[in-house]
């Protein structure tokens, strides 16, 4: 008797250039009715082509199905004609969430439009009926103001919101079995958890069976019943999550457990120091928005931000995604000119400096982008990306630079052969290796570390953290870290900066804010992240709402639209800085007393 | 000594690794593949030409009037003109002629149009503003008729036809180029070097250019069809290249007077210039699909 879901010896080979090469090979997954099988696994170890090859939409060539079951419901899958699998299966009984909600809808549709015509498509419907249940599930899957939302097009939407929709489309057709392939990977944590939370309940009320993917091995294990750890194709350790967790007997389960857990556990020394390097003080960065001609609208991004940077230590700058870090930073960098306030750089404006000034400054403030695979020009070999600031800077013959390059590569612990080499032969880790040695190639005060881990694996990142933290040691660097990540932040800062819509709400030392965190946004940020302690998704805390617009923020405290503890007076006045313990600050009526 | 030829020979492997791939690319489509050696041949044939014509003395106005006209035969392989030249080593010495003119039409286009591109695509403002406005001004005339104009003011002869090609034809690299600009800029290698300080116009041509290479080889190789069509319809209209220079569009132009009665003295010049134009195209197509995965065929 076979279970509900499974697959038996499926062998799936991909045909490349060179070889024919065997990406996935999966002895048997199991998955009861209404149950939640979580499969983690790195970019490149067949996620995707798993999730396809169900779908029945692997693309055949480059893939070959070599042999294999994929049962669902007493049928198998790999045995249906395209037709059949489009007719009866793909839509209607088994439904798939993207990662990007806003590459599955149609963006010249309005979401209601849509949500009906696959309705009548799937469920043989006419127009009203479908427009009813569309409604319905719209109210099912929790978005307010259904009518509004159902005439809105998908760019009007957060995505938060399109991954609801998305969620209703699939439960509206009927899905018994969902495949969710990293659902929550473009989304903040905070609306990740809510809409975690959301599945769940609704898995629970339809009684349906998922297949959630992804590369984050806490969110799995937070939201999932069973998990399969895959690893080059092959599922190396599988079982409740339970025992994979606390009894993994797989050393690549261990390596992987290891890197989660890493931040969490490490105590850091306060460091006292005094000499200021960056003083940020009440700086303002808007960008007008052209909407009419006549009313002059602005995005805050950054709102009178006051910041005071030591030197020799990290600081960390939390937030999600539009609060206003990347242009806080950006700013700093003289990328973009300021509206109003200044930079201090060694007691320098940097905004009033004259071009040669600026370029020693250049010189002296150094940046690691997020993203590795678009940071190094992909036309340049390594050896000239990494001399490009000492050629810029620094007036040495060819012979002594290439010396440089060769001792920066070993710095960051790359063989000296890669200064030969183009950017796309090394994997995403050693790009990232490769922009550190370029940034502290002409010795910078201050390194801006611009989410430094977020798009490269897991096993990757705590290489890049230890890396950091060891740089950090040896070089007595300065750094920003901008992160939404906080156990990297965690890992590696002395003192946090949190940000919500353009303006800092809280800042401390790190151990500080982490052990008690004051602010109400701080506290749901930090319960709103999955980690492997957590029991079950219903532990975390979750925000109401979206973020607000930064054309028009909330008057009052910006952050009292969404906190459970708002009163009267949090919509009316601008909650100030007040320093509580320690220099640990944050702006909230909370602890005026 | 050794530690440079082994940084070469590092350098060198992966290039050989990836011309490599690019060949497998080329060998999936039989036709690109074909396009891809016909264009060999003609390049080669190009190169050697006086050497393999039968008649190399043919290729200027010397005249053989017993021979007039004669049709194709085992001594004249496509016939003879009504001077009595060989047709086949005119054609196939036109080979020469047609590709030069067209390289040096495209080369002088991008050379004149990619740097221009770039900074408008870069730097942008008033510099974007005034170089595409005067692209547009160039773009609304149609190219052949922008050459004749230009070629008619400065005089007939095939380097004038090259300069008033090329003079039509750089806009639209500019426009490539400014387009590719404008996304590059997004990306983050151009601010990283921004923000080390590096100057605007070594982020221009060291950072900007090379990454637009792979659009303007790919429009540059559909572009050879196009010129070497133009250059003959200018040389056609007696505005390129001049008698007895053995071009293809000419010498269609003089077979016009004898074209009820020797078929061949059109039809093989015709047919050169249709096949060169067409591998050129579906090299350029090849090329395409090998440069950009995107269109790639499964």
């Amino acid at each position: 008797m076979s279970a509900y879901f499974e697959i038996r010896n499926l062998k799936i080979d991909y045909k490349t250039y060179e070889k024919q090469q065997r990406v996935l090979d999966i002895e048997r997954i199991a998955i009861e009715k209404g149950k939640t099988y979580g499969i983690v696994g790195e970019s490149g170890s067949g996620k995707t082509v798993l999730a396809l090859a169900i779908m029945g939409l692997l693309p055949c060539p480059p893939g070959i199905i070599k042999s294999g079951e994929i049962i669902f419901d007493g049928q198998d899958l790999l045995k249906k004609k395209n037709k059949e699998m489009g007719e009866k299966y793909r839509g209607n009984r088994i439904a798939m969430i993207f990662q990007d909600p806003m590459s599955t809808l149609n963006p010249v549709f309005t979401v209601g439009y849509q949500m009906i015509q696959i309705i009548k498509q799937h469920q043989k419907l006419n127009k009203k009926e479908a427009y009813k249940k569309a409604i319905e599930m719209i109210e099912v899957v929790k978005l307010p103001d259904v009518d509004d939302i159902m005439k809105k097009y998908p760019h009007q939407l957060s995505g938060g919101q399109r991954q609801r929709i998305i969620i209703a489309m699939a439960l509206a057709c009927g899905a018994e079995f969902l495949i969710a392939d990293e659902p929550t990977r473009n989304l903040d944590v905070t609306i990740q958890a809510s809409i975690l939370k959301l599945m769940k309940e609704l898995q629970k009320k339809f009684g349906v069976t998922v297949l959630f993917i992804a590369n984050n091995l806490s969110l799995v294990s937070t939201f999932c019943d069973e998990i399969g750890i895959l690893h080059n194709g092959k599922i190396v350790e599988q079982g409740r999550v339970e025992e994979v967790i606390k009894s993994s007997k797989n050393t690549y389960t261990k390596i992987l457990i290891d890197s989660v857990t890493k931040g969490e556990s490490v105590t850091k020394k306060k460091q006292e120091k005094d000499e200021v390097l960056l003083e940020v003080k009440s700086l303002k960065k808007y960008f007008p928005v052209k909407k009419r001609k006549s009313s002059k609208l602005f995005v805050k991004a950054v709102d009178d931000v006051d910041l005071k940077i030591y030197k020799g230590e990290v600081v960390g700058i939390v937030g999600e995604s539009g609060c206003g870090k990347s242009t806080l930073v950006n700013t700093i960098l003289n990328l973009h000119e300021p509206t109003s306030g200044q930079v201090l750089f060694d007691g320098k404006n940097i905004f009033e400096l004259d071009k040669n000034q600026l370029r020693k400054t250049r010189k002296d403030i150094q940046i690691v982008f997020q993203d590795p695979y678009w940071s190094l020009n992909p036309r340049w070999l390594v050896k000239d990306i990494i001399s490009e600031p000492i050629k810029v800077h620094e007036k040495l013959n060819s012979i002594s630079i290439l010396k440089r390059v060769e001792d920066l590569l070993e710095l960051v612990g790359l063989p000296k052969s890669s200064a030969f080499k183009y950017p796309h032969e090394f994997s995403g880790g050693q790009r990232q290796r490769i922009a550190i040695a370029r940034a502290l190639a002409v010795n910078p005060k201050l390194v801006v570390l611009d989410e430094p881990t977020s798009s490269i694996d897991v096993i990757s990142q705590a290489q890049i953290l230890e890396l950091l933290k060891e740089l950090r040691g040896r070089l007595r660097l300065t750094n920003i870290l901008i992160s939404h990540d906080l156990s990297v932040v965690n890992y590696l800062a002395d003192k946090v900066v949190i940000m919500y819509l353009g303006k800092i709400v809280e800042y401390g030392e790190a151990i500080e804010v982490f052990n008690n965190p004051l602010h109400p946004y701080t506290k749901a940020l930090f319960n709103s992240i999955p980690s492997l302690e957590s029991s079950g998704i219903e532990s975390l805390v979750t925000l109401e709402g979206n973020v607000p617009s930064a054309i028009n923020p909330p008057s009052g405290c910006r952050f009292h639209t969404r906190c459970s503890m708002a009163n009267e007076r949090c919509s009316k006045e601008m909650p100030a800085m007040k320093v509580y313990n320690d220099n640990h600050s944050a702006a909230c009526f909370l602890y005026e007393q | 000594m050794d530690t440079r030829i082994n940084n070469l020979l590092e350098i060198i492997r992966p290039r050989i690794k990836e011309i490599r791939f690019s060949f497998y690319l080329l060998k999936k489509n039989k036709l690109t593949l074909a396009a891809f050696y016909i264009i060999v041949t003609l390049i080669v044939l190009a190169v050697l030409a006086p050497y393999v014509i039968p008649y190399p003395s043919h290729i200027s106005d010397e005249a053989n009037v017993a021979n007039k006209l004669l049709p194709p035969s085992r001594e004249f392989l496509f016939g003879t003109d009504e001077l009595g030249r060989d047709i086949f080593s005119r054609v196939i010495y036109g080979i020469r002629i047609s590709l030069t003119t067209a390289i040096l039409a495209v080369g002088l286009a991008i050379i004149i149009g990619v740097p221009l591109g770039a900074i408008a695509g870069t730097i942008g403002g008033w510099a974007d503003e005034v170089i595409m406005r005067i692209t547009d001004i160039f773009l609304s005339f149609p190219p052949l008729l922008l050459a004749i104009a230009i070629v008619s003011i400065v005089g007939s002869s095939l380097n004038n036809a090259i300069m008033a090609i090329a003079l039509s034809w750089w806009p639209w690299y500019t426009r490539l180029v400014r387009g590719q600009a404008v996304s590059l800029k997004e990306r983050k290698f151009i601010q990283a070097a921004e923000a080390i300080g590096t100057s605007k116009w070594k982020i221009i041509f060291s950072h900007v250019v090379p990454n637009t290479i792979s659009p303007v080889i790919v429009q540059a190789s559909m572009d050879m069809g196009g010129v070497i069509l133009t250059i003959a319809s200018l040389s056609f209209l007696g505005l390129g290249a001049q008698a007895p220079t053995p071009e293809w569009g000419l010498m269609i132009n003089t077979s016009r007077n004898y074209f009820l009665n020797a078929w061949w003295y059109s039809i093989f010049p015709g047919l050169a210039i249709f096949i060169t134009v067409l591998v050129f195209n579906l090299l350029g197509d090849g090329f395409r699909e090998i440069m950009d995965p995107k269109t790639r065929k499964r």
